[in-house]
């Protein structure tokens, strides 16, 4: 089983907390999809036939790809791959692309799992962040889209905003529960560099959210979503039962996976490999055949920091017989240490074979990851 | 003899002496344009991407003028004030020097005190402006302070461009020209002056000499007078674009010596060879025992790498033999080794040199310099590092190195070094006007302030435009407190500072200060204290941190691989290694 990621690196528009770069012109997308057709191509051995279970398009936003974009990416896949018939096919999306007769034609070229980044159901939160979108078109939108036939819904909400009470937060979710969609990721939200919030940080014209009321956001979340059937299966994710993301899932369990695009990432077992991050050089070295990835063999060291940071961020979490039974004595010894010190802090909770993170332990994930990673 | 030229250059960082340098090896036929990588006289991938020789070299260039063909030898010498002393010997080593000035920079204070020194040695002096292809050149003002500085005429100032080529085969007329051949006697015993050395993995040490009399042969046994040792001479020869060995060196040549010397710590810049049968009456004067003036502690971020770091640094005094090193241990940071160093950029360089070519990865603590502690009961000891600083009731006085510095810099910038100067302690000693708008301040200032960060600032508030350059002078009474820093309250020796008492609480303050910022929050909360003795003189609080995640895996795992990389566990804080060089980073 393994997947294939589409990296599409466009915005129409940068919002003020995303970091991501998005000044690339548009205008190049043509010359990026069929570079991204080529890259299919040179790599269509790389998965050694495996079966294709899941395939992504990320971004950026790939919405703003037309719909025989899409239609190309998807044939040459299905042309040079062995893709599964219930193939799980997901698009990132911004609400405000998905008009109807968008959503009917990404249904029919085979697209089944949208992933909306609505990232608030409040009107002044929206309008805050810099959204496009109101509530009431969000409805409307997502009814279309489940009318058409989409039965995969996966909305993006981010709390922790400066001026979002813990009051309206909650009312917020309880909103979106009421849309019916399967799957919801929620994420704190984190003022990067580069961003407008950033700027009105530096300048004293935002005050930044107590970690103690991020926690709040957090747990409301954690409880509303229990109560209405979905699971937290990842640190920021939850779904109903039957549709975690495959996708998301596969890198998780360390599954193969093939990253097309500028910056995109891929997997095959022994190694990781990189495409360059440049969309330009990215176009310009598939074009004249140069080198555009670098590639790095994974040893036993990175093989352990990998499962326990893919592991312990889902409810599964890590298998301390696995651990025992695959690496180096020092390597266990080095993690026995450091469990036995985080069990002390209740950052994890341990059953049996099983370790993964306690709910005080997931809003501390990166320092606790960052606790049993072993660098010699 | 007669149609020997020895020639150094003198020249600031950045005034093009290596681009120029390479046109005269061009023009020379030492080395085709085709097979010129730019700038060859720095072959250390350091010193390239850095721009500065920080070591000399050596060439040979043969060039036919009026039917004769003559023997150029170009000393090559570093360009930084860590590295002084060598430039001293490479010049007593030459009878000429090409002063370069970069015709849109004009003179600074690095090449006045060179240019003095070549002038104490009666060096003939050629002077050059440089980059006359820049649009911003100002051959006129830039001539006057020329002319100001040596007293030359006018017309005597050659105008050149390493670049296009411009003036070049002048330059060549004019050393054949100017430049005395060198004096001295072949038949005289031998007397060579050692004015550099490389180490080579396979041949050990090179010995660059020049020969000032007598003659030397393979074969010969010879002495180097400060070391006392003796040893058999298996090839002599001089420095083309290698080594090219020759039967014998005379009086007047510049080259080479190998005998099978095995650690630059065996040789001395600046030392006597003579013959062993037939020594020389004197020796060579401007002899001195180079010592380290800057000391820091150096660790290796994982303790169980300390075997691998001896290692690198037995290797590292291989070929450079001003680096010392003293095994140390921390209770912060484990085993490690105290190092000596000439200067701050020599510290950088060794640091860099153990990254790179050992992929070293090392803490380095706050550097020092070596003070010397009065005892009541009469003792004299040379401290190191705060750690050895002994208690204070058995301090009688202490005394600190003291240097002179010299600064030329453009007139506008004069109030703001001056704040700078006397906040570091300085006294203005000297104050002369080069030209209406350059100026040369001289200042004596303790050499303890000068190693924190006195050249960034130095930069920064002149805008690139003050040049800088210093000697020791000697000790003096300084009045030192011991500063020790605490982290939830267990103290880090390894950043302990020895600071003058009257800067002591200030300074206390913005350490913690700038470490609250270095130090990333933890899941407790963790106290940093600034104490002298058993007084806390400072506090800060970093809050326990209770959310620390990342929404998306995507570039997570090299994020936490990097993130671990630079942490060093101390106690139950993590500290990112930059930290240890907080006090570097204070403004």
């Amino acid at each position: 089983m393994s997947g294939i990621y589409f990296h599409i690196p466009y915005c129409r528009t940068k919002c003020h907390y995303c970091d991501f770069y998005a000044s690339n012109n548009i205008k190049t997308i043509n010359q990026l999809v069929n570079a991204e057709i080529e890259e299919l191509y040179l790599r269509r051995s790389y998965l050694e036939d495996e079966e294709v279970q899941t395939i992504y398009f990320g971004g950026g936003t790939p919405s703003v790809l037309s719909i025989s974009h899409i239609n190309d990416l998807l044939s040459t896949v299905r042309k040079n791959f062995n893709v599964s018939v219930d193939c799980e096919i997901s698009l990132e999306a911004n609400p405000e692309d998905l008009t109807e007769l968008y959503l009917k034609q990404l249904y029919e070229v085979g697209i089944n799992r949208l992933s909306i980044g609505i990232q608030s159901f409040d009107e002044d939160i929206l309008v805050y962040l810099g959204r496009r979108h109101g509530t009431e078109m969000l409805s409307n939108m997502i009814e279309t889209a489940q009318n058409i036939g989409f039965k995969n819904i996966s909305l993006d909400l981010i709390y922790g905003i400066p001026g979002l009470t813990l009051e309206r937060y909650t009312e917020s979710i309880k909103a979106v529960l009421k849309l019916g969609v399967q799957h919801i990721s929620a994420y704190a939200l984190t003022i990067e560099k580069k961003t407008y919030f950033y700027k009105l940080l530096i300048t004293n014209r935002l005050k930044e959210v107590a970690d103690e009321e991020v926690l709040d956001h957090f747990n409301a979340t954690i409880d509303l979503l229990a109560l209405n059937g979905f699971s937290h299966y990842e640190v920021s994710s939850f779904s109903k039962p039957g549709f975690q993301s495959r996708h998301n899932s596969s890198y998780w369990q360390g599954k193969n996976y093939l990253g097309v695009g500028p910056a995109a990432h891929s997997f095959n077992g022994k190694s990781r490999q990189w495409n360059i991050s440049s969309t330009k050089n990215y176009i310009l070295n598939i074009a004249n055949g140069s080198s555009y990835f670098e590639v790095e063999i994974l040893n036993e060291i990175d093989k352990y920091n990998e499962y326990v940071l893919l592991g312990l961020r889902t409810a599964n979490g890590i298998s301390k017989n696995f651990i025992v039974d695959s690496f180096d004595k020092k390597i266990v010894a080095y993690f026995s240490k450091e469990i036995s010190k985080l069990d002390k802090d209740e950052f994890i909770l341990q059953d049996g074979d099983q370790i993964c993170l306690s709910r005080k332990g997931i809003l501390m994930s990166d320092f606790i990851i960052r606790k049993l990673f072993y660098v010699p | 003899m007669k149609n020997i030229r020895n020639f150094c250059i003198i020249a600031h960082i950045d005034h093009g002496k290596s681009t120029l340098a390479d046109r005269l090896l061009e023009v020379t036929q030492t080395i085709s344009g085709r097979d010129m990588q730019a700038q060859v006289l720095d072959d250390m991938e350091l010193e390239k991407e850095r721009g500065i020789t920080i070591k000399s070299h050596a060439i040979q260039m043969d060039h036919i003028q009026d039917g004769i063909k003559y023997r150029l030898n170009l000393i090559d010498t570093p360009g930084h004030v860590d590295f002084s002393y060598e430039v001293s010997r490479s010049i007593a080593a030459c009878e000429g020097a090409l002063l370069i000035i970069d015709a849109t920079q004009g003179i600074q204070a690095q090449t006045i005190s060179n240019l003095y020194l070549a002038i104490e040695h009666d060096l003939e002096i050629i002077p050059i402006l440089n980059k006359m292809d820049l649009p911003n050149a100002n051959p006129e003002l830039v001539e006057d302070q020329i002319i100001e500085l040596i007293g030359c005429k006018r017309d005597t100032i050659i105008r050149a461009s390493g670049k296009t080529g411009e003036g070049i085969d002048e330059i060549i007329s004019r050393i054949i020209s100017d430049v005395p051949s060198p004096a001295g006697d072949p038949e005289a015993p031998l007397q060579g002056l050692i004015f550099d050395s490389v180490y080579n993995q396979f041949r050990g040490v090179i010995a660059y000499v020049k020969i000032v009399n007598g003659t030397v042969r393979k074969g010969d046994v010879v002495k180097f007078v400060a070391t006392e040792k003796q040893y058999n001479v298996d090839e002599v020869g001089v420095l083309k674009m290698g080594l090219d060995s020759r039967e014998s060196l005379s009086a007047g040549d510049v080259g080479y010596i190998i005998s099978n010397i095995k650690t630059a710590r065996e040789i001395r810049v600046g030392d006597t060879v003579t013959n062993v049968k037939q020594p020389c009456s004197n020796v060579i004067s401007g002899f001195e025992e180079v010592k380290p003036m800057v000391f820091a502690g150096v660790y290796p971020i994982d303790s169980d790498d300390y075997e691998d770091l001896r290692a690198a640094m037995e290797k590292l005094q291989l070929n450079d033999a001003s680096l010392t090193y003293t095994l140390e241990s921390s209770a912060a940071l484990g085993f490690g080794f105290r190092c000596g160093f000439l200067g701050l950029l020599h510290m950088e360089i060794i640091q860099e040199r153990l990254d790179r070519e050992f992929d070293m990865n090392v803490i380095t603590t706050v550097p020092n310099v070596s003070y010397l502690i009065h005892t009541r009961a009469g003792e004299t000891v040379e401290v190191y590092n705060p750690a050895g600083m002994p208690d204070g009731s058995m301090i009688d006085l202490i005394e600190e190195p003291y240097i002179r510095a010299q600064i030329i810099t453009r007139s506008e910038y004069i109030g703001a070094i001056m704040t700078l100067c006397l906040d570091k302690r300085g006294m203005l000693t000297k104050q002369d006007y080069l030209t209406a708008e350059r100026a040369e301040l001289t200042f004596d200032l303790p050499l303890g302030e000068i190693v924190f960060d006195f050249y960034d600032k130095l930069k920064s508030i002149s805008k690139g435009y003050a040049s800088f350059d210093y000697h020791i002078t000697g000790y003096r009474p300084a009045k030192l407190a011991k500063l020790d820093i605490l982290l939830n309250s267990e103290p880090v020796d390894a950043l302990s500072t020895l600071i003058h008492a009257d800067n002591a609480y200030n300074f206390g303050r913005r350490m913690c200060e700038k470490l609250k910022e270095l130090i990333p929050r933890q899941q407790y909360d963790v106290a940093i204290q600034a104490a002298i003795g058993a007084k806390i003189i400072a506090r800060e609080t970093i809050k326990a941190v209770r959310k620390d995640v990342t929404a998306k895996c995507r570039k997570l795992l090299d994020k936490q691989k990097k993130g671990k990389k630079k942490m060093k566990q101390i106690g139950n804080v993590e500290v990112p290694q930059k930290a240890f060089l907080a006090v570097l980073k204070l403004d």
